[in-house]
């Protein structure tokens, strides 16, 4: 095993484990405005209103 | 006593003493002291005399033996080699190399690049080696011979200026060669034009340290090379392990897919809601905590705009968050096409921060419609499907990776293109 590969495999191997672990958490895939609601709704917030969302 | 059994002699115009190199083929000796051509075949008769011949910069002597391609040679010609062109010179040297089990051949050092040459006896097409049919072309010609695929490379006119040891044939100096080369991978194949005959030559790079190592010189003291040379081999890539082993791990990508499929949960399946039962609260007995869940709505909206809030609460009644989620679907005829907009789904996407039974309160917050749209129809929707999903991936992560594998499986046969039209740029082609 050469160097180069080694490194193409490795490469290939954190590709292959770290796209299915990100899709898998669900990285990035939360709704941005009901992440927002949540927030404001943690944070005591009454009123507050984005887009056609809101929160009490 | 024949010539093949003189191995020295004494110069007859400055007596110095010469080694007499080379096999049977050899007819002229170059005195490398004084420069006095004598008659290998004439019993060493002075012929003539070069003067002002400048020594062209090379650490190889007459002499010096070395192994090429396995296979031991000695230099016993050395000749230097100019091209002008536009006011500008170019200068090389070359070696004639004697074996004898492979007979003669050349080690040239051109800007610090050694290259072994050797005469070869292809068929080849005539016409790619004609200079006007090569002037008419509008694309760079190329052709098929040997296993290898041939790219034109350059047309030049070269003279020696510089002559030293033995020869198979007269050196001039002041005459000019032309000749025309093509490239393939590591080699070039040129083709002389001669006054009788046309003599194909081709041309291998070699590893500078590897030939001055054979040759018994240090590689520091060859001069270093300013350009890459047409004939540096293309960079070695591992292709099959490199498309092998990014196929695999593409394949293990959509296995992984179906995992990710095989872990979602269907906690309500699309189940349809006439707008007349809202607003209505279901339970979703979430099982996967900070896992992805998402809640898929699909209105029957027509036309127009129709809204639906949503409200979550967690297994302990706390609003999680509210929010309206909208649903539109517009289309109409124009001038004889078709069109639709909007998109009758409304998706959320959030992350349950624990397992354990959600409250989902579902309910209308009304319509827009848009009356009169083209003379189509415009219904408020009567009815809402729901559907929710605990255990959701980023199918785009999952791309992305297919997109990098993608990208590492190409990275080899680009680099080795981007290599061969670097080296083909080296070359007299205009593209334009």
């Amino acid at each position: 095993m050469t160097p180069f590969r080694l490194v193409f495999l490795a490469g290939c191997t954190a590709t292959l484990l770290g796209s299915g672990w990100l899709a898998y958490s669900g990285v990035w895939g939360e709704d941005v405005q009901a992440r927002a609601a949540i927030g404001s709704v943690r944070t005591g917030s009454g009123g507050n209103s984005f887009g056609n969302s809101s929160v009490k | 006593m024949s010539r093949d059994a003189i191995r020295a002699i004494q110069c007859p115009a400055c007596g110095a003493g010469l080694d007499v190199l080379g096999g049977g083929r050899v007819t002229i000796l170059v005195c490398p002291y004084c420069t006095t051509e004598l008659d290998a075949v004439q019993n060493f008769a002075t012929l003539r005399k070069f003067d002002g011949m400048a020594r062209p910069k090379t650490p190889f002597r007459l002499g010096m033996e070395g192994e090429i391609a396995g296979v031991r040679h000695q230099i016993i010609g050395i000749l230097g080699q100019v091209e002008r062109w536009k006011g500008r010179e170019w200068h090389w040297a070359e070696h004639l190399l004697y074996s004898e089990t492979h007979g003669y051949s050349w080690l040239s050092l051109e800007d610090g690049h050694c290259l072994w040459s050797r005469r070869v006896r292809w068929s080849l097409p005539e016409t790619y080696f004609n200079p006007a049919w090569i002037n008419r072309q509008e694309t760079r010609p190329s052709f098929n011979a040997e296993g290898r695929k041939w790219h034109y490379l350059e047309s030049t006119s070269q003279t020696a200026d510089y002559v030293e040891g033995s020869f198979t044939w007269v050196p001039k100096l002041g005459d000019l060669t032309s000749s025309i080369s093509y490239l393939a991978d590591g080699e070039i194949l040129t083709v002389e034009a001669g006054a009788s005959e046309t003599e194909q030559t081709l041309t291998r790079w070699l590893p500078r340290a590897q030939t001055a190592r054979a040759f018994g010189i240090a590689e520091s003291d060859l001069p270093r090379p300013h350009n890459l040379h047409p004939g540096d081999p293309l960079p070695q890539s591992d292709d099959r392990f490199v498309l092998t082993t990014a196929g695999v791990c593409g394949v293990a990508l959509l296995l992984v897919i179906g995992w990710l499929n095989a872990q979602t949960h269907i906690l309500l399946p699309g189940q349809p809601f006439p707008l007349s039962t809202l607003p209505r609260s279901i339970d979703l007995p979430v099982t996967q905590a900070d896992r992805l869940m998402g809640l898929h709505l699909r209105s029957n909206v027509e036309n127009g705009w129709h809204g639906f809030d949503l409200e979550l609460e967690d297994p302990e009644g706390n609003l999680v968050f509210e929010r309206e989620a909208g649903t539109s679907y517009y289309y109409g005829r124009e001038d004889g096409e078709y069109w639709t907009e909007g998109d009758r789904s409304a998706h959320v996407t959030l992350r349950p921060e624990q397992a354990g039974t959600y409250r989902l309160t579902l309910a209308n917050a009304g319509s827009e419609m848009e009356p009169g749209l083209a003379n189509e129809a415009a219904n408020p929707a009567t009815e809402v499907n729901l559907r929710v999903v605990e255990g959701e991936y980023s199918l785009s992560w999952i791309m992305g990776g297919f997109l990098v594998l993608l990208g590492l499986g190409a990275a080899g046969p680009l680099r080795r293109w981007i290599a061969h039209k670097s080296r083909l740029r080296l070359g007299d082609w205009d593209e334009e």
